[in-house]
């Protein structure tokens, strides 16, 4: 028996199935995003691998003093069962959504613990955007349609970036800090090839070829932003990512008036913030320089990131 | 006549070349030009009847003032929709 | 009934810190969890939050649970502040002394500041005018923008026949639907308000041109929706406005003796005689000696109490976070449905009603 400290947790990743598929029909898997712990339970079909797949950094815990979010992800009674089954989320006694398609529970585990933050985590102000951190301070990719957002989220995660999230700028009011919600980066479509091709080496889970949204694959968080899950950080500069065909690398200033809607009406949870919200934006668009970003080329984007960030005040 | 005056707890930022304006009367945060945080200084400083907000705007500004009601006959209904400004006598409930 | 009332109490112990918030420094972690995840489907938690923080003890509370308390304050306080200016808004499109605005539920409540005011969440607005200010009233509101959501003509037929209220109202600007009232109870049903009776005694709130009702009529206005509306879950809020409601007007004496009067002239005897027995037999209610017995026995007749009161009792209680839906549950549902079906609509009507809901649910066109 070792006596010298406390015994190492696994990863996800390593755990034999059989353990995973006893905690999710059990008690529970408890994932720990960093603003938030998720416990997840069901006995969807497929799960257990997906888990495995996209969370195979996190460390494996099947108990925990304390969940926010509680998750059922489960076959329905009745004859859904076997006759096109289906898997339904489940929340505190409440079912939000329509069914899923059995074989496509990580994609609804997944929207469905967004749309559980959107609507839960309102002491914190969340922003609809990627963050990423190096030295300390953050990069803000606001989301807006066809900005390409997450995969340029994703292919900084992979160049050296640490990854806080690639969907909720999860930015504290009160400390004036980012937090993360270390979740899977989603791709959609093209950009799990682009993603691919960028990076061979990088972990991406199965791929579920019919969901709403088209074909959706996630990159797993690496073991150095899981590590670093629950550290916050300060506020750096905000870019807004527009992708286009052909173009050469533009990095553009821009100027606050631009970037205040830019941040403030697509937050989540800007309006329920009131004045806090409303602070907190003005803070943010004060303290960050912000740009426009538009590219062709992700490799060349991310190189002129990368001489932003070392010539950042 | 009915006197104006800015509701109470508005905030009002400069952004660049436009000014952030947040209600919690309503909620709403509005992106305004100059002239519209022009007329909410003014109704800072106390309420005023409309005729004389016109008034000052218009010498504040150096802009005749039947410029100067045209321009609030348009902005007027969007700033009292937007909760930055009240009728006096009919503010918001106190909570 | 007594063993079961024993294992009701402790099970909604939790509710005690909503009015002593002290109680709430004492749970475990674990307790605190349990809270959270009921409280919020219950629209408690952030009353709980707000009777922490009034008493300067949110700080002392752990962190984790503490997050979550601070997040449901901050909805709830939009919700508030979006019902208030929803309410102002109206009453400026309105703007004529002749007609009566009346404030009803969470917005009456709100509109008289009274202690369940805070930690309210709203999604809807109530009010009513009368049924012959109605029509005027509803057009001044389509025409500032209100618009009714998408009905087909059997709906509206439905809500202008059997129903004491318009189809609901919504607004681009407004985060919050208006439901405008000309009666507490529905027209069809087999209890009859006579809602002139309850105009004759209206009372001013804090906010010019809006009313309320008298506290009595308040009072049993609440118990009546409790006890007739059709929403099976998570009702337990609704007997803690109940609660509070009976301890802030019945600080007054002259309140209790009002109280059996006016049941049995508006009607509404049973549901205030399930009111007390609830909200003295599970929060402890203080309701003077004698008058509970009279209006309980009074009120309610042994046969009918028998089979009436566990299967309320079982549609009451809420649901424990991980617990699956017994099959008492569903069977006190099934009943509890049933029951409000039959109230609501003479047969003649409920059955073509309810043919064509089941049509439209399976994707069918809605007439033969």
């Amino acid at each position: 028996m070792n006596h010298a400290g406390p015994t190492p947790v696994s990863t996800l990743g390593a755990i034999p199935i059989a353990a995973v598929l006893a905690a999710l029909r059990g008690r529970g898997l408890w994932i720990e995003l960093g603003a938030a712990v998720l416990r997840v339970q069901g006995d969807a079909p497929g799960l257990v691998a997906q888990l495995q797949s996209v969370y195979r950094c996190h460390p494996f815990l099947t108990q925990s003093g304390w969940a926010d979010l509680h998750v059922r992800i489960e076959r329905p009674h009745g004859l859904r069962r076997w006759l096109r089954p289906q898997v339904v989320f489940e929340s505190d006694g409440r079912v939000p959504f329509e069914p899923f398609p059995a074989d496509t529970a990580l994609p609804l585990l997944e929207w469905g613990t967004n749309w559980l933050i959107g609507q839960r985590l309102n002491h914190l102000l969340l922003l609809h955007s990627g963050v990423v951190e190096r030295g300390g301070r953050t990069m803000v990719l606001p989301a807006m349609p066809g900005s390409g957002k997450s995969t340029l989220t994703a292919a900084l995660s992979l160049s050296g970036w640490r990854l806080l999230s690639d969907e909720f700028g999860a930015f504290d009011p009160v400390e004036r800090m980012f937090r993360a919600v270390l979740k899977p980066v989603a791709l959609k479509n093209a950009s799990i090839e682009v993603i691919r091709r960028f990076a061979p080496e990088a972990h991406l889970g199965p791929e579920f070829p019919k969901t709403r949204k088209g074909t959706v694959a996630h990159l797993a968080a690496d073991e150095e932003a899981v590590r670093r899950r629950h550290e916050s950080a300060a506020p750096g500069a905000i870019v807004l990512p527009r992708w286009q065909a052909g173009s050469p690398t533009r990095l553009e200033p821009l100027a606050p008036q631009s970037v205040f809607g830019a941040i403030a009406f697509n937050a989540f949870n800007y309006k329920v913030l009131g004045a806090v919200g409303f602070d907190a934006v003005v803070h943010l668009v004060r303290t960050c320089p912000a740009y426009q970003l538009i590219y062709s080329d992700l490799a060349d984007a991310i190189a002129r990131l990368d001489e932003l960030w070392a010539r950042l005040p | 006549m009915p006197s104006f005056a800015c509701v109470p707890g508005t905030r009002v930022e400069a952004m660049g070349d436009l000014w952030a304006a947040f209600s919690p009367a309503s909620g709403e945060t509005l992106l305004l030009n100059d002239t519209s945080v022009a007329i909410l200084e003014l109704l800072s400083e106390g309420a005023m009847p409309l005729p004389a907000i016109v008034e000052r705007l218009a010498r504040d500004v150096a802009r005749p003032e039947g410029e100067i009601e045209t321009l609030l006959r348009d902005h007027w209904p969007k700033i009292i929709e937007a909760g930055l400004v009240c009728v006096v006598g009919q503010a918001s409930p106190e909570r | 009934m007594t063993a079961s009332t024993g294992k009701v109490v402790t099970q909604l112990a939790w509710l005690g810190a909503i009015r002593e918030p002290r109680e709430a420094l004492a749970w475990s972690l674990a307790d605190w969890e349990r809270v959270v995840r009921v409280a919020r489907r219950l629209r408690l938690l952030a009353r709980l939050a707000e009777s922490l923080e009034s008493a300067g003890l949110l700080e002392q509370v752990p962190v984790e649970p503490r997050q979550h308390l601070i997040a449901e304050q901050r909805l709830s306080r939009f919700r508030i502040a979006a019902m208030q200016w929803a309410l102002d808004r109206i009453r400026a499109v309105i703007d004529d002394p002749a007609v009566t605005l009346v404030l009803l539920k969470g917005a009456a409540y709100l509109g008289q500041g009274l202690p369940i005011a805070a930690g309210r969440m709203p999604s809807d607005v109530d009010i009513l005018v009368p049924l012959d200010q109605l029509a005027d009233v509803r057009a001044r509101l389509l025409a500032a923008h209100w618009a009714h959501t998408e009905l087909d003509e059997h709906d509206q037929r439905y809500y202008e026949q059997w129903s004491h209220e318009v189809p609901p109202l919504v607004h681009a600007v407004h985060p919050i639907e208006l439901d405008l009232h000309h009666n507490i109870l529905p027209p069809t049903a087999r209890t009859k308000v006579d809602a002139s009776l309850l105009l004759a005694r209206l009372r001013p709130s804090r906010w010019p041109a809006w009313q309320v009702f008298d506290p009595v009529d308040q009072v049993l206005h609440s118990a009546a929706h409790l006890f007739y509306d059709s929403e099976i879950r998570d009702r337990v809020r609704d007997l803690v406005d109940l609660d509070g409601l009976f301890r802030h007007f019945g600080a007054r004496a002259s309140f209790w003796d009002e109280l059996p009067a006016r049941a049995r002239e508006l009607g509404l005897v049973e549901p205030l005689a399930l009111a007390v027995h609830f909200c003295v037999e599970w929060l402890g209610t203080p309701v003077p000696d004698g008058v509970r017995g009279a209006l309980v026995d009074g009120g309610l007749a042994r046969s009918r109490r028998r089979w009436l009161v566990p299967m309320l009792g079982t549609i009451l209680m809420p649901q424990e976070p991980d617990e699956r839906s017994s099959w008492q549950r569903g069977a006190a549902s099934w009943l509890f449905l049933a029951r409000y079906h039959r109230w609501r609509m003479p047969w003649h009507i409920l059955l073509p009603h309810l043919a064509r809901k089941a049509r439209l649910r399976a994707g069918l066109s809605p007439e033969r």
